[in-house]
């Protein structure tokens, strides 16, 4: 049982506060990620759960035991950097065996030269070598174990990377920005190929990134941060459908949600851009935001319904499958995005005055601070 | 019009380089020639570079009552048997590269972990230590030259290899240098080492120092060159015993006595102690520049 628990984590770096209480239980096995934009603090956490940087307060357990004063070797975590951190001067395979030699051999038993009188040497050696290239096989990467770090490229340092990590059998992977060095079309695939190796591994990992698709198409559960706390913690299902902050919603999808002016009326109504949208709150009152994701926007002119907006469209980005027009409504300056079929969009041209209906089950409300306000139908 | 004027200013630039090389060339072209030639070649300045080699009489054989034919010799094998000869400059070299390498060693033993320290790890007061690190880069030799020795004589350790190796062995340009070299090395890789299990002594010697080899030749050149061709602190702290002489001292033996100075041999002298320094600097020419310019790793 290796969970990992966090609780209250408190880190300032001089007077600037960069985490401000952060809790959070990492189930044993789990693909955790930590999303959030750059500078929110995800990777000074890591690197607290690691053991490489100092908590102000709080305490990180693992497996029930707290680890504030056990230095970051003791902890049994591997950590895969985004700069991959390779040791330059070794080749692949020493890279490799460098955390288990330093693991499993004493002091003298790595020793140059003299290390080779102790016989204890030569069967751990073996079984070093033999994790080693059994780890290398499995990553596709025992063609290159002679080959020094710069005599690779970024995906095969990566690779190498992940084998440095996996010999040691950690109890938990921590990943910070992985693949943020690969380009587009390799990015795309080692997310598939990282997810594949969670599942066979069945190990905790805990991956940061500032990218809310890979949190979305990888994880079990994610943490979206901002401003050194945890926002909301979910499924990427719950964060994406049921955001509970409006810097969550605006965070995760893409395009964008669009955020439309609103507000709620004496009776309780919502509208948006003047136009009912047949939701309605009876606790709030006064000016509120209104969330519609482009998917949930529809293209019209739809049926007879005169609860409408007029949408002028100004740009077309055709993604093959789908379209996203881009555009205002009421003429206001706000770029509005919506989702059309390609047949749709065919009929459409740029400039072309049309009108788009945010479906009603789909529309969140959010107040000015942020908070999301719960509609009913109606 | 650009075309006119860029080799014109391309000719200036050559004309001034080859004009510096000059002056730095024309000592060393000095040197060899003399230690070539025989001793009324050097005075009458006549003999090109290599001079005639015709065979010349040494005045010390025919002294001590030999025969004026058996005292014939060829002026370059004079020069050169002489300056082995008449000095043990064997001795000399072998004393040279004792206690260059003693410092160098030290030095690497004590700048590598301050460098470190002073680049890698958070404590308080460290920016104030790397400014008195600076200060000291100002402070001349010369300075504090008679204090060390007086201290170093109040111990007891004046005509010692000790003395010749203890006051050089904390450098604080090489603190300098392997930090300035230190900082772009990413913190990223010493984290890794430390998720690895090393200890910080460990990341000095198994990871910095690796990554830090063009630096560190780089420093080595300038250690091992100012101290191989050291004449002062030697000449101060070696008063007594010439089993102890360094190269340079080796070149007082030719320095005028009733004879006159004997310029043939003292250059041969001279050239012997510069070879093996320039022989190192070719070998590791590449690999010295590269640390000079720090770019290190990325
Ligand atoms: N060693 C440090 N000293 C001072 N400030 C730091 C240090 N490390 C990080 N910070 C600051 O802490 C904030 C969070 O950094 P970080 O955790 O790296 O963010 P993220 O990984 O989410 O992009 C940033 O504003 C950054 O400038
Ligand atoms: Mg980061």
């Amino acid at each position: 049982m290796a969970d990992i628990k966090l609780s209250d984590i408190q880190k300032s770096y001089g007077d600037i506060p960069v985490l401000k209480g952060v809790d959070l239980q990492i189930a044993d096995g789990e693909f955790l990620t930590l999303v959030g934009p750059s500078g929110c603090g995800k990777s000074t956490l890591l690197r607290i759960i690691a053991g490489l940087e100092a908590l102000d307060q709080g305490e990180v357990l693992i497996g029930g035991r707290s680890m504030n004063d056990v230095r970051a070797s003791q902890r049994d975590l591997a950590m895969v950097f985004q700069s991959y951190a390779l040791y330059p001067h070794l080749s692949v395979q020493q890279n490799m065996e460098t955390p288990l030699r330093l693991r499993d051999m004493s002091f003298w038993e790595r020793f140059p030269v003299l290390g080779h009188l102790f016989p204890s040497r030569r069967l751990k050696t073996v079984s070093i070598q033999e994790i080693v290239n059994e780890t290398a096989t499995t990553l596709k990467i025992d063609h290159l174990l002679e080959r020094k770090p710069g005599q690779l490229s970024g995906g095969q340092r990566q690779r190498v990377a992940l084998g440095r990590a996996m010999v040691r059998k950690p109890v938990a992977f921590l990943m910070d920005e992985p693949l943020s060095n690969l380009d587009a079309a390799l990015r795309v695939h080692m997310r598939a190929e990282l997810a594949e190796l969670h599942r066979s591994l069945k190990t905790t990992f805990i991956y940061v990134t500032h990218d809310q698709a890979e949190a979305l198409t990888m994880s079990d559960r994610m943490a979206v941060m901002m401003e050194g706390n945890v926002l909301q913690f979910g499924t990427p299902d719950d964060i994406y459908k049921d955001p509970r902050d409006k810097r969550v919603a605006a965070f995760v999808g893409s395009p964008k949600m669009n955020f439309l002016p609103g507000e709620i009326d004496v009776q309780g109504r919502v509208s948006a851009y003047g136009i009912p949208i047949h939701k309605s709150n009876h606790t709030e009152k006064g000016p509120i935001e209104i969330g519609v994701r482009p998917e949930h926007l529809e293209v019209g002119p739809v049926g007879r319904n005169a609860n409408q907006w007029p949408f002028t469209v100004t740009h077309k980005e055709n993604l093959g499958s789908d379209f996203f027009l881009h555009g205002h409504i009421n003429g206001s300056d706000q770029r509005i995005v919506a989702r059309a079929t390609p047949e749709k969009a065919q009929q459409i041209s740029i400039g072309a005055e049309i009108k788009v209906q945010a479906n009603p089950a789909m529309t969140m409300a959010f107040a000015a601070d942020n908070r999301r306000i719960e509609l009913v139908e109606g | 019009m650009m075309g006119q004027t860029a080799p014109m200013r391309e000719a200036a630039k050559h004309a001034i380089l080859i004009l510096g090389a000059l002056i730095v060339i024309i000592p060393f072209y000095v040197m060899v020639s003399y230690s070539l030639k025989s001793p009324r070649e050097i005075e009458s300045n006549t003999g090109g570079f290599f001079g005639a080699q015709a065979p010349m009489v040494d005045e010390y054989c025919v002294k001590v009552g030999n025969p004026k034919e058996d005292c014939l010799e060829t002026p370059v094998i004079f020069n050169y048997s002489q300056a082995i000869k008449k000095a043990p400059l064997f001795r000399y070299l072998l004393n040279g590269v004792i206690v260059t390498a003693s410092i160098f060693l030290l030095q690497v033993l004590i700048a590598l972990p301050c460098a470190y320290a002073l680049s890698k790890l958070r404590f308080w007061g460290r920016e104030f230590v790397f400014s008195l690190v600076m200060f000291c880069l100002l402070i001349p030799v010369h300075a504090i030259a008679l204090p060390i020795y007086i201290m170093l004589a109040k111990i007891g350790l004046t005509n010692t290899y000790a003395s010749l190796v203890i006051p050089w062995t904390i450098s604080v340009f090489g603190i300098f240098l392997m930090r300035q070299f230190f900082m772009t090395v990413p913190d990223d890789l010493i984290d890794a080492a430390r998720m690895d299990g090393m200890s910080e002594f460990s990341i000095v010697w198994k990871v910095m120092l690796p990554t830090a080899i063009p630096a560190l030749l780089a420093f080595a050149i300038f250690s091992v060159v100012a101290h191989w061709n050291d004449y002062f602190w030697p000449r101060i702290v070696i008063t007594g015993d010439r089993d102890l002489y360094t190269p340079p001292l080796g070149l007082r033996e030719f320095q005028g006595d009733a004879d006159g100075s004997m310029w043939g041999p003292m250059m041969a002298t001279a050239t012997i102690i510069v070879t093996p320094l320039l022989v190192v600097f070719m070998l590791a020419q590449r690999r010295f520049i590269e640390g000079i310019t720090l770019t290190g790793m990325k």
